[in-house]
């Protein structure tokens, strides 16, 4: 046995630790994400299907156990409803304002058969499992027909908004970048001012993103809660679908165009199921 | 009779669930957008149960499929798991572990240690992430979560054979 062979095998620790480390520096530094043919892609087409599963084994435990406390729920508003009941019996329904109600759902709903692009329904299964990075995981994959850059919408509140990008594509299931990280850019537009800019994510958390080279003449024109859309330049995302809200307006002395602040449309924290666009490109 | 492979593939086997719990149904525990890392606390506890060497490649292991089902590059989190898993398994035997307050500051510490690294190689990398932002709210809600839940996972852990200390079970 060598000086080093047996300097290998006293350290064995150490050199296993070293080892590692310097495999996971080089694997950051090599992983980049415009090759055609990526670990990653394989490694996320097989651990979709246990994400698929233990999501749906979830929600299947989860429905069981709301079932029963709904259930008792319902026991106790049973005899409330009743007592209710008689109250409501003398009172005439407005079936006019019922009329104006349905009215609007169809049109919300006829909105989403209006638009001019394939879409493609989706549900969300998983989202980055830590704290730094932000992904979706959707159960939609290439054999659906996704491909990587199509965009990502919801229906939320009446309007259609804007949830991200497909970035990652494996055979069921796809990832998707949300506006709302600090690598996301989309080329938008103010709905009223029709003011371009830039959006991108903010590092201060999904609740925030920022609009970017604002000229500063809109400073008098821009109001706060002004439309926020994409404008279709790039060819990413395509025009007209909402992004936020204006919150703020920063205008510094210093600097050539505005910064605004936008609240997005799309409450995050409530996404359950989304349309991933064909937009052909 | 000793099996450290086999207790290696029990260890990996069950940070992958907690990686997919973490990835699916954790996600409506978070609280501000932040959800707990049980992946760290079992990390924590297989390299203080068994050393340097399982714990570093546990958590290299761990990190890489972390780093799979994440926007995170390849090796992002496996390294500083990896030193995570190699630091506390040189306190392997010479740490009390008593039921609440131990695991509750060894998980802390690990979560700092964590965002220390993570920062570091942010910023060495240029790697384009929201983080831990301003290093004030997010990183507080972690740090207090994961220790709060480490002494319950602790004592879960404890009853995995697998997971037994090295002296009855070498590996």
């Amino acid at each position: 046995m060598t000086r080093l062979q047996k300097t290998i095998q006293k350290r064995k620790v150490g050199v296993t630790c070293t080892s590692l480390v310097l495999i996971s520096l080089l694997l950051i530094l090599f992983s980049s994400r415009s090759l055609t043919i990526r670990p990653t892609e394989i490694g996320q087409s097989f651990l979709s299907v246990f994400q698929i599963s233990v999501s749906r084994i979830g929600s299947w435990i989860g429905d069981t156990w709301n079932s029963i406390s709904e259930l008792r729920r319902l026991q106790q508003e049973l005899g409330l409803a009743r007592r209710r009941l008689a109250e409501y019996e003398g009172l005439s329904r407005d079936l006019v304002e019922l009329r104006q109600e349905n009215a609007q759902l169809k049109e919300q709903l006829d909105f989403s058969r209006t638009l001019p692009f394939k879409q493609i329904p989706a549900e969300v299964i998983g989202k980055d499992p830590g704290n730094l990075f932000s992904t979706i995981v959707i159960n939609k994959g290439s054999s659906r027909g996704l491909r990587r850059g199509m965009p990502v919408v919801v229906f939320q509140r009446g309007l259609q908004g804007l949830v991200g990008k497909v970035i990652e594509v494996s055979l069921f299931s796809a990832t998707v970048l949300p506006i709302f990280d600090p690598a996301s850019y989309i080329a938008a537009r103010l709905q009223d001012s029709r003011y371009d800019g830039l959006v991108n994510g903010s590092r201060l958390g999904q609740g925030r993103l920022t609009m970017q080279y604002v000229k500063k003449l809109a400073k008098n024109e821009v109001q706060y809660g002004e439309l926020v859309i994409s404008s279709g330049m790039g060819g990413v995302y395509p025009k007209g679908i909402h992004i936020g809200r204006v919150r703020e307006i920063r205008a510094r002395s210093y600097e050539a165009s505005l910064e605004l602040e936008v609240e997005p449309i799309v409450d995050f924290s409530r996404l359950e199921y989304v349309f991933v666009l064909d937009t052909g490109g | 009779m000793e099996r450290p492979a086999g207790n290696l593939i029990i260890i990996i086997v069950i940070l992958a669930a907690a990686l997919l719990l973490q990835s699916t149904l954790l996600e409506r525990a978070a609280i501000k957008g932040v959800k707990p890392d049980i992946v760290l606390i079992i990390l924590v506890f297989v390299s203080l149960r068994k050393g340097s060497m399982a714990g570093q490649l546990s958590g290299f292991i761990s990190g890489i499929i972390e780093d799979l089902l994440s926007l995170a590059p390849l090796g992002f989190h496996a390294f500083s798991r990896t030193l995570i898993g190699f630091l506390y398994g040189l306190f392997e035997g010479n740490i009390f572990l008593d039921p609440v307050f131990m695991p509750l500051i060894v998980v802390a510490v690990a979560t700092i240690i964590k965002a220390v690294l993570s920062s570091l190689v942010v910023l060495l990398f240029s790697i384009s992430t929201a983080g831990y932002g301003s290093w004030g709210v997010r990183l507080f809600i972690e740090v207090g979560y994961n220790a709060l839940l480490s002494p319950f996972l602790f004592a879960f852990l404890g009853l995995i054979r697998a997971l037994k200390p090295r002296d009855k079970d070498k590996m």
